[in-house]
C-alpha cells in the first residue's frame, strides 16, 4: 500500500515541479565545501596516524608497518603487531621512518625516479635535528649521497665528490640496507669517470650478494663495463652475456635480468659484425616484455636499433631508437644513447636539420652522458 | 474490393512474415531477440515496397501522371504506396529507417524507370491523377463519378501535405500545377491553391536552398492577399491571415538583417542602412495589422461560441482558435517590441513604445503564465525591461523562468543570453559566470542552436571580464573557459562564429607554469603537470581552428588587400601553432617523466601518447608518430587509445611510402603491411580495419602481387559495403601497375585487370553510381581499348547507365570531380582515336566525334582547367595522329591546336607553356609532310606562329636561377629557330642559331639543324647557299665560322669515331649523313648552274664520294650506300646532260 503524502499541497506540487534553480546549486555547494573540509581533516589524521610508526614500503608499493628494529646489508626486521617480520633489502622500495619530516617521503620518491633536482631542493630545506634515530639520519646521508651522485651524472659535474660522499656512507654505514644500491650508484660513478677497474670493483660487489636477480644485475654491469670499453673487450662482453643467460634461473627477477641480458648481447653482436643473428632474439624480446618494463625494452629497442643499423638499415635502425627516445623518459642512459645514434642516422639520410634537433637534445639534456661526449 | 483488403490479401500472399501465423513469429522475436528484429524488418519492408511499385508498374491499367517525368515518377509511386500502408501497418514516420527504405525504394523505382522496356509505353499513357485513384478504388478510367473525384481530391490534399512534410517542396510544387492544369478537379478545389502555393512559396524560401528568398516571399505575399480577398467566405481565410501576417514579420526581419549587415558609415551605405530600416517598418506594422485583425477575428468567433451560436464547433477547434489568439496577441506585444527598436533615436518614443509593449507581455503572463505563449511573455517581459535599462527587473524575470525545469529550447538559452547580458551590463561578470556555469551543466553545452551559441558567446564575455579583473590561477582558469567554449562555438557555426573567432584570436597564449598555476614546485606531480599539458592542448587546438580558418579566408578573398591582410593572420596564426605544438609536446614529455609504472596510469600515459603522436604526425615527423603510434597499438590493444594510434602509425607510414623513391619502398612498404595486418587483426570490422585493407591491397598491387591483393579482398566480408570498392580499387590498381610493365607483360597484366573491372563494374552497377564506379568504368574503357577493343571502351564510357561520359552529360553528382571528368574526356578520345587504327572505321565519322568531344571539353573550360590534364589528352591524340588517314589527319590537328591554344596564354607555368611549344612544332612538323607542297607549307606555317610567338614572350623573361636559366634560354632558342625555319623565314632561323651556337659552339645537334637550314634555304634562294651549307657561316671575331657546315661535322664525327668503338657507334650516322649531305649540296648546285661553278660542284661532289668510299667502302652500310649510289646516277646524268 502506497502512504498518502502528508504534504502534498498544491503550493508543494508547484515546488517540487521546480527545477533547483541556482540557489539550490549554492546551497549544495556549501554542503559540498563542509563534506570537504571533513574529508581533508580526516585525511590529516591519517597521515598522523601513518606517521606515528614505521613503514617498509616494497616494491609492489605495499607498506608493511610496525618498528625498524634492525638493519643490515641483507635484510630489516620489523617489528609489527603481529610479531617480526624479516624483509630482504633487496625487495625494499624505500622505509618511512617515524617521527621525520613528512617531505622526507617525497625525497625517496623523487630520487627513485630520477628526479635529482626536485630531491635535492626539498633535500636542502630539511633539517638535520629533526631526525633522531640512527637508522633515519643514515637513510639521509644516504639520500643526500645518491642524489648528488645522480646530479653529478646529470651534469658532468662533482662526479669526484659525489664518489666521496658514498664512499663515506659505505663507510659509516658498512650495514645499511642501501649498501648494494650504494655499491651500483659508485659503479655508475667509475663507469662515468671511465675508470673501468673501479667500476668493475663496485660492480663485482653485487655479485656476492645473496639475491639471485641482483647477483645476476651485477654480472650483467660487469659485462657492461667491458661492452662499453669496446674494441677487444667486445668478445668477453659477449661470453660474459653468454654466461648470464645459460644461468639456471627460476625467480622472476632473475629472468628478467637474463632477459636485458639477451638483449646486451644482441647489441654485443651486432657491433662484432653479426647483427642477424640477434634481430630475431630482440624483436621477440619485446613482444614478451611487459610494456610498463620500460629499462628491458628501452635495452632491446637500442640493442634492435645497434643491429639495423650495422645491417644498413637506417630507417628500421631510426625507429628502433625512437621507441627509446620518445616512449622510456625514465631511461636516462639508454635515451642518451638513442638520442646520439638518432642525430647520426638523421645525417646519414640527409635531414640536417632534426639531426641537430636530435644533437642539439644530447647535449643539453644527458650533458653527462658519455654518449653526449662522444662528436 | 477494398483497396485495403487487396493490399493485405497481396501482403499475406507475398510475405509470409506479414500474415497471421507471421504476427506470432514478428512477436516472439520482437520480444526475445530484438536485435535480430530490426534487420529483418528492414529487409522486409524494402522487399514488401519494392514488390509494391513492381506491381504498380507492372498493372495493365497504367500509373498516373506522375509517371511523366523519370526520377520523380518513381516518388511519386512510392509515396503513395507509403501513404496507403502507413495506416495500414501503423508505420512511425519518425522512424528513420522507414525513411531510408523510402529512400532507397525512391531509387530502385527511378532506376526501373529509366531502364525497363516498359518505360516508354508507361510515359505515352494518358497523364491523369484520377486515373490511378480510380484503379485504386478497383474502377477504370472512364467510371469516374462526383464520388471518385471528391476522393482525388482528398487524396490530392493528403499527396500535398505529405509531400511538405517531407520536405519534398519541389516536387510538391510540379504537383501543385500539373493539378491546375488537370480537368478532373473542381473549380472551388482548385481555389485554394493559391493559397497552397503560397503557403508552398514560404517554405521553399525558408529551407535555405534557394537564392531568391525575398522575390518568393513577395509572390507567396501576393498570391495570399489574392486568395484573401476572392474568398471571403473560405473556411481557409484565417490560415491564410495567420499565413499573411507571418510572411510580413519574416520580410521585416529580412530588411532588418539586412540594415545591420551594413558595414560601413558611408554616405551610400547610410542611405540604403535607412531604407532597409523603413522597409523594417512597414513590414513590421503590416504584420502587426496583420495580427490585430486576426486578434479580433478569433476573438469574436470565440465569443460567438462562448455565447452558444455556433454549437457545431468541436472543442479541439476552440482549443486551436485560443492557441492561435494568444499567439497573435504575444506577436503583436513582440512587433511592438521591435518597433521600438527601431525608435532608439527618439527617446521619448522609444519608451513609450517600450510601455505599449510591456504591457501587452504583463497582461499575458498574467492570463497565461500555464501556456508556453505566458512564459515566452514572461520573458520579454524581461527583454523590455533591460532594454529600458532597468537590469535588476529584468534579472528578475529572467530568473524567474530560469528556475523552470522543464522551459524548452531556445527560449531557455535566449533567457540566459540575456540574463548574462543584464549582468555583464551591472558590472557582475562572476554572477553571469555562475548562472552561465549552471545552464552549461544542465543542457548548454548540448545544444547547438543559434541561441545556445549566442549565449554561449556572452558567457565568454563575462570568462574574459573576470579574467581581466583576476590574476594567476583564476585568469588562467577563466581564459581557459572562455577558449573552450569559443572553440564550441566555432563548431556550432552560424552567424556568431565571426565574433568568436575575433575573440579567440584576441586570447593571450600564456604557456601555464606552476607558477601560474598557483602550485608549488616541489609538488608537481604527474597528474598537476597533465592539466597544465593538457590546457596548452586546448590552445593549440584553438589555434589550429584559426589556422584552418583564416586559410579558408585567404581562399574566399578578393581584394588585393584583405589577401594580404588574411595572409598575414594565417602566417600568424601558423606561428603561434607552431609554437604551441612545440610547448605541449614539451609538457607532454616532462610529464611522462613524472608518470610512474602504475597500471592505473597507463590510459593517461597512452592518452598522452596519442596526442603526442598526432603533434608528431601533424608536424610531418612521420617516423616518430609512426613509433609512438605503433607501440601504444601493439601493446595495449585494450586501450581506448589504441585504434587511433593504429590509425596514425598506418597513415604515417602510408605517407612515407607515397614520398619515398620508388625504388626505395622496402622499410615503408614492410611496415605499412605489418601494421595494417594488425589493424585488420585486431579491428577487423572497424572503419579503420576496411582503410587497413584496402592499404594491403595497394601495396600488394604496386608488387604486381595480385594473388595477395585478392586473398586481402577475401577478408572483407561479402555483405560489407567496403567490398565492391575494393575490387574496383583491385581492379584500377592493377591496369595502373600493367602501365609500369613492357610488352607483353604488360598486355597481359591488362587483361586481367579489364576481367577484373569488368565483373566489379557489373557488381557495382547494381546501386547508385559513385564516383569510384565512374573512375572504375573510365579505367576499364582504357584497358579495353589498350586491349584493341577500342569500339567496346567508346561504348561503354556511353553507356546510359553507367557510362562516364552520360553521367557527365546528365549533371550527375558521381561525376562531380574535375579529375574523373577529365579522365573520362581523355579515355573517349583516346578510344575514339584508337577507332581510327582499325579497319573497318569510317574515319570521317570517327574525326567528327574527336571534333565534337574537343569542342564540348572547350567549352567545359572548368572541367578541364587543369592544364596537365589538356597537356595528357593532346598528347594521346598526337600519339594516335600517325594512325588515321591524311583527311583525318588534318582534322585531328585542327582540334589538338584548339586545345593547346587554352592552356598556351602566359598565366600557364613556364613548364608547361614549353610543353605546348613542343606539340605546336610537332604539328607544324606533321603538317610539313602533306602531300601537296602548298597544303605542307601553309600547314606548317599555321602551327609553327603560335609556337613563335610563345617563345618570344619566354625568351623576354628574365634569368630567374629557376625556370629560367641560360640553359632554358638556350633551348627556346634553338625552338624558335626551328619555329621560324618551318615557316620558310630561313634567315631569322639561321640568327637564332648563330645567337644559340655563339654560346655553346659544340652542341652537334644544334649544329646540323643550323646546317639544315642552311641547305632547306638554299633550295628556294641562291644556290651560294650551298657553299655554306658545305663550308659554314657567320664567322665569330677571329674568322672561325659559327655554324660549322656538313664539312666540319663529318670532320668532327670522324675524329670522335676514331676514339674507340663506342664513340664510332654514336657517331658513324652523323659521319655518313653528312658526307652525304656534302656530296647532295654540290649535285644541287651543279643542277641549277653552269659553267666552271658547275664543273667544280660535280668534281666536289665526285671526290667527297671517293673520299668516303676510300675511307668505308661500304659506305656505312646498305641505307647510305644506296643514297651514295642514287647521287652517283644523278651525277652521272649531270655529266651525261653537259655533253
Amino acid at each position: 500500500m502506497i502512504c498518502p503524502r502528508i504534504h502534498d499541497s498544491p503550493e508543494q506540487t508547484q515546488r517540487t515541479r521546480q527545477r533547483p534553480g541556482p540557489y539550490a546549486a549554492g546551497r549544495w555547494r556549501t554542503v559540498r565545501w563542509i563534506a570537504f573540509v571533513l574529508c581533508g581533516l580526516s585525511a590529516h589524521l591519517s597521515v598522523a596516524v601513518a606517521q606515528s610508526t614505521d613503514a617498509v614500503v616494497v616494491k609492489d608499493g605495499s607498506p608493511i608497518r610496525g618498528e625498524v628494529v634492525s638493519a643490515t646489508r641483507t635484510e630489516v626486521t620489523v617489528q609489527g603487531e603481529d610479531g617480526k617480520r624479516i624483509i630482504p633489502a633487496y625487495a625494499i622500495k624505500y622505509i618511512l621512518f617515524a617521527g621525520e619530516p613528512s617531505s622526507m617521503r617525497r625525497v625517496r620518491v623523487a630520487a627513485g625516479s630520477g628526479q635529482a633536482d626536485k630531491a635535492k631542493r626539498t633535500l636542502d630545506r630539511l633539517d638535520e635535528s629533526q631526525f633522531e634515530r640512527l637508522l633515519a639520519k643514515a637513510d639521509l646521508q644516504f639520500y643526500r649521497a645518491l642524489v648528488n651522485q645522480q646530479l653529478a651524472l646529470e651534469s658532468a659535474q662533482g662526479m669526484a665528490s659525489a664518489a666521496a660522499n658514498l664512499l663515506r656512507f659505505v663507510k659509516e654505514n658498512p650495514d645499511s640496507h642501501h649498501f648494494y644500491e650504494a655499491a651500483e650508484a659508485l659503479g655508475d660513478l667509475a663507469l662515468a669517470m671511465q675508470r673501468y677497474p673501479d667500476a668493475a670493483r663496485f660492480y663485482g660487489s653485487l655479485e656476492k650478494s645473496p639475491w639471485p636477480g641482483l647477483r645476476l644485475q651485477g654480472a650483467i654491469l660487469m659485462a657492461d663495463t667491458l661492452h662499453s670499453q669496446g674494441g677487444d673487450q667486445l668478445p668477453e662482453a659477449l661470453k660474459r652475456y653468454e654466461v648470464i643467460i645459460a644461468t639456471h634461473a627460476e625467480e622472476e627477477d632473475a629472468v628478467r635480468q637474463q632477459q636485458v641480458a639477451a638483449a646486451r648481447r644482441a647489441s654485443c653482436l651486432a657491433e662484432l659484425g653479426k647483427p642477424e643473428e640477434g634481430k630475431a632474439a630482440l624483436r621477440s624480446l619485446i613482444a614478451e616484455a611487459k610494456p610498463t618494463d620500460s629499462e628491458l625494452l628501452a635495452v632491446s629497442y637500442n640493442a634492435l636499433g645497434d643491429c639495423h643499423r650495422v645491417s644498413g638499415q637506417a630507417k628500421d635502425a631510426l625507429l628502433a631508437y625512437l621507441h627509446t627516445e620518445l616512449l622510456f623518459a625514465d631511461q636516462r642512459e639508454m635515451r642518451a644513447e638513442a638520442l646520439y645514434q638518432i642525430a647520426k642516422l638523421w645525417a646519414q639520410l640527409g635531414d640536417d636539420d632534426r639531426s641537430a634537433e636530435a644533437r642539439q637534445m644530447l647535449d643539453q639534456e644527458f650533458a653527462a652522458s658519455r654518449w653526449a661526449t662522444i662528436p | 474490393m477494398d483497396s485495403r483488403v487487396e493490399l493485405q490479401r497481396e501482403r499475406r500472399r507475398r510475405h509470409g512474415w506479414w500474415s497471421d501465423s507471421g504476427v506470432k513469429r514478428q512477436a516472439f522475436l520482437s520480444r526475445r531477440l530484438p536485435f535480430l528484429w530490426q534487420p529483418l524488418k528492414l529487409v522486409a519492408w524494402k522487399w514488401a515496397l519494392l514488390g509494391r511499385v513492381w506491381n504498380y508498374l507492372s498493372a495493365p491499367s497504367p500509373p498516373p501522371f506522375l509517371l511523366a517525368a523519370h526520377l520523380r515518377a518513381a516518388h511519386w509511386v512510392v509515396i503513395e504506396k507509403l501513404l496507403k500502408t502507413q495506416s495500414m501497418l501503423s508505420v512511425d514516420w519518425n522512424r528513420t529507417w522507414v525513411v531510408s527504405v523510402a529512400g532507397h525504394a525512391c531509387l530502385w523505382g527511378a532506376l526501373f524507370c529509366c531502364h525497363t522496356t516498359r518505360a516508354p509505353h508507361l510515359f505515352a499513357q494518358k497523364p491523369d491523377v484520377v486515373g490511378a485513384d480510380a484503379r485504386a478504388a478497383g474502377t477504370t478510367a472512364s467510371e469516374i463519378t462526383p464520388s471518385v473525384i471528391t476522393a482525388a481530391e482528398q487524396r490530392a490534399d493528403l499527396m500535398f501535405e505529405a509531400l511538405v512534410a517531407r520536405q519534398y517542396l519541389d516536387l510538391a510544387d510540379h504537383f501543385l500545377s500539373r493539378c491546375a492544369a488537370s480537368g478532373q478537379y473542381s473549380e472551388s478545389w482548385k481555389a485554394g491553391n493559391l493559397f497552397r502555393r503560397a503557403t508552398l512559396l514560404i517554405r521553399i524560401a525558408g529551407s535555405g536552398r534557394v537564392k531568391d528568398v525575398d522575390a518568393r516571399l513577395e509572390v507567396a505575399r501576393q498570391d495570399l492577399q489574392t486568395f484573401i480577398k476572392q474568398n471571403p467566405q473560405s473556411p481557409r481565410l484565417t490560415d491564410a491571415n495567420l499565413e499573411l501576417a507571418n510572411l510580413r514579420m519574416t520580410q521585416g526581419y529580412r530588411a532588418l538583417a539586412r540594415a545591420e549587415s551594413t558595414a560601413t558609415e558611408s554616405a551610400a551605405d547610410t542611405k540604403q542602412r535607412k531604407k532597409w530600416l523603413e522597409e523594417t517598418g512597414v513590414a513590421f506594422r503590416s504584420a502587426e495589422r496583420q495580427f490585430r485583425q486576426l486578434k479580433n477575428t478569433l476573438t469574436a468567433q470565440l465569443k460567438a461560441i462562448q455565447s452558444g451560436a455556433a454549437n457545431d464547433v468541436r472543442a479541439s477547434e476552440i482549443d486551436t482558435m485560443r492557441s492561435r489568439l494568444i499567439r497573435a496577441r504575444l506577436t503583436i506585444g513582440v512587433l511592438e517590441l521591435e518597433q521600438a527598436k527601431l525608435l532608439r533615436d527618439e527617446p521619448a518614443k522609444y519608451e513609450k513604445q517600450i510601455e505599449v509593449a510591456l504591457e501587452e507581455f504583463v497582461n499575458l503572463s498574467q492570463d497565461y503564465r500555464e501556456r508556453a505563449a505566458g512564459l515566452e511573455a514572461v520573458f520579454y517581459k524581461g527583454v523590455c525591461h533591460q532594454e529600458a535599462g532597468q537590469f535588476q527587473q529584468a534579472i528578475l524575470e529572467f530568473d524567474s523562468l530560469n528556475s523552470l525545469a522543464a522551459l524548452p529550447e531556445p527560449l531557455l538559452s535566449r533567457n540566459m543570453s540575456h540574463l548574462i547580458q543584464c549582468y555583464l551590463a551591472l558590472g557582475q561578470p562572476r554572477k553571469a559566470i555562475s548562472r552561465g556555469d549552471i545552464w552549461l551543466a544542465r543542457s548548454g553545452s548540448q545544444q547547438k542552436t543559434a541561441a545556445s551559441a549566442e549565449a554561449t558567446l556572452n558567457l565568454c564575455k563575462a570568462y574574459l571580464a573576470e579574467a581581466h579583473a583576476k590574476n594567476g590561477r583564476d585568469a588562467e582558469k577563466r581564459t581557459t573557459a572562455a577558449r573552450r567554449q569559443l572553440l564550441r562555438i566555432l563548431q556550432i557555426g552560424g552567424k556568431h562564429r565571426t565574433e568568436a573567432q575575433t575573440m579567440l584570436a584576441q586570447l593571450p597564449i600564456e604557456v601555464p607554469t606552476p607558477r601560474t598555476l598557483g602550485e608549488s614546485e616541489e609538488k608537481v606531480e604527474f597528474a598537476d603537470a597533465k592539466v597544465r599539458a593538457d590546457r596548452l592542448r586546448t590552445q593549440m587546438q584553438s589555434t589550429a581552428m584559426l589556422v584552418a580558418l583564416n586559410e579558408r579566408k585567404l581562399k574566399t578573398a578578393e581584394s588585393r588587400t584583405s589577401r594580404q591582410a588574411a595572409e598575414q593572420e594565417l602566417r600568424q596564426s601558423e606561428q603561434n601553432h607552431s609554437r604551441l605544438q612545440d610547448e605541449t609536446l614539451k609538457s607532454y614529455r616532462a610529464t611522462l617523466k613524472l608518470a610512474e609504472p602504475d597500471p592505473a596510469l597507463s590510459e593517461s600515459v597512452n592518452e598522452i601518447r596519442h596526442t603526442m603522436a598526432f603533434i608528431e604526425y601533424e608536424r610531418m615527423n612521420y617516423l616518430a608518430a609512426a613509433a609512438i603510434g605503433e607501440f601504444v597499438a601493439t601493446r595495449y590493444p585494450e586501450s581506448d587509445h589504441a585504434i587511433d594510434c593504429a590509425n596514425i602509425a598506418m597513415a604515417s607510414f602510408q605517407t612515407m611510402l607515397y614520398a619515398s623513391d620508388a625504388k626505395d619502398r622496402e622499410f615503408e612498404e614492410t611496415h605499412l603491411t605489418q601494421i595494417a595486418e594488425y589493424i585488420v587483426d585486431q579491428w577487423p570490422q572497424s572503419k579503420v580495419g576496411q582503410s587497413a585493407i584496402v592499404n594491403l591491397i595497394n601495396v600488394a598491387i604496386a608488387n604486381g602481387d595480385v594473388e595477395q591483393a585478392e586473398s586481402y579482398l577475401s577478408e572483407i566480408p561479402e555483405e560489407s559495403s567496403a567490398r565492391t570498392p575494393a575490387q574496383l580499387r583491385i581492379g584500377v590498381g592493377l591496369y595502373q601497375f600493367s602501365q609500369r610493365l613492357e610488352a607483353p607483360e604488360a598486355a597481359a597484366v591488362c587483361g586481367r585487370a579489364e576481367r577484373l573491372l569488368t565483373a566489379a563494374v557489373e557488381q557495382a552497377a547494381q546501386s547508385t553510381p559513385t564516383a569510384s564506379l565512374a573512375q572504375a568504368v573510365v579505367t576499364l574503357a582504357m584497358a579495353r581499348n589498350d586491349l584493341g577493343r577500342s569500339a567496346d571502351a567508346v561504348e561503354l564510357l556511353r553507356d546510359p547507365k553507367i557510362g562516364p561520359i552520360t553521367l557527365i552529360e546528365n549533371g550527375d553528382p558521381s561525376v562531380a570531380s574535375t579529375y574523373v571528368v577529365a579522365q573520362a574526356y581523355r579515355a573517349l578520345l583516346a578510344s575514339l582515336a584508337g577507332l581510327l587504327a582499325l579497319p573497318d572505321t569510317d574515319s570521317g565519322d570517327v574525326v567528327d566525334q574527336i571534333s565534337n568531344v574537343l569542342e564540348r571539353l572547350d567549352r567545359q573550360s572548368g572541367a578541364i582547367s587543369s592544364s596537365g590534364t589538356v597537356l595528357a589528352v593532346a598528347h594521346d591524340l598526337q600519339r594516335q595522329l600517325e594512325e588515321a588517314d591524311p583527311q583525318a589527319r588534318r582534322k585531328l590537328r585542327e582540334g589538338l591546336a584548339k586545345l593547346l591554344a587554352k592552356i598556351s596564354d602566359a598565366s600557364q607555368p613556364m613548364e608547361t607553356r614549353q610543353r605546348v611549344v613542343d606539340m605546336y612544332l610537332a604539328l607544324a612538323d606533321q603538317a610539313a609532310s602533306e602531300s601537296t607542297e602548298d597544303a605542307a607549307n601553309a600547314g606548317a606555317k599555321r602551327y609553327s606562329l603560335p609556337a613563335q610567338q610563345i617563345i618570344r614572350e619566354l625568351l623576354a623573361l628574365p634569368n630567374d636561377g629557376k625556370a629560367m636559366t641560360e640553359n632554358v634560354r638556350l633551348q627556346l632558342q634553338v625552338k624558335l629557330a626551328l619555329a621560324l625555319r618551318m615557316a620558310g623565314k630561313y634567315e631569322e632561323a639561321v640568327d637564332q642559331f648563330e645567337k644559340a651556337l655563339n654560346v655553346r659552339n659544340r652542341v652537334v645537334n644544334v649544329q646540323v639543324e643550323a646546317t639544315e637550314t642552311y641547305q632547306m634555304a638554299a633550295t628556294v634562294g641562291s644556290t651560294k647557299l650551298y657553299d655554306l651549307a658545305v663550308r659554314g657561316g657567320r664567322p665569330n671575331q677571329e674568322g672561325a665560322n659559327i655554324i660549322w657546315g656538313w664539312k666540319k661535322l663529318s670532320s668532327v664525327a670522324g675524329a670522335q669515331m676514331s676514339q674507340g668503338e663506342e664513340k664510332a657507334a654514336q657517331f658513324r650516322d652523323l659521319f655518313f649523313r653528312s658526307r652525304y649531305n656534302m656530296a647532295l649540296c654540290r649535285v644541287l648546285q651543279a643542277e641549277r648552274e653552269s659553267g666552271q661553278i658547275r664543273t667544280n660542284a660535280i668534281r666536289d661532289a665526285q671526290q667527297t664520294i671517293r673520299i668516303t668510299r676510300s675511307l668505308y667502302p661500304d659506305l656505312g652500310g646498305d641505307t647510305w650506300n644506296a643514297k651514295f649510289a642514287q647521287l652517283s646516277k644523278r651525277i652521272v646524268a649531270i655529266n651525261g646532260n653537259r655533253r
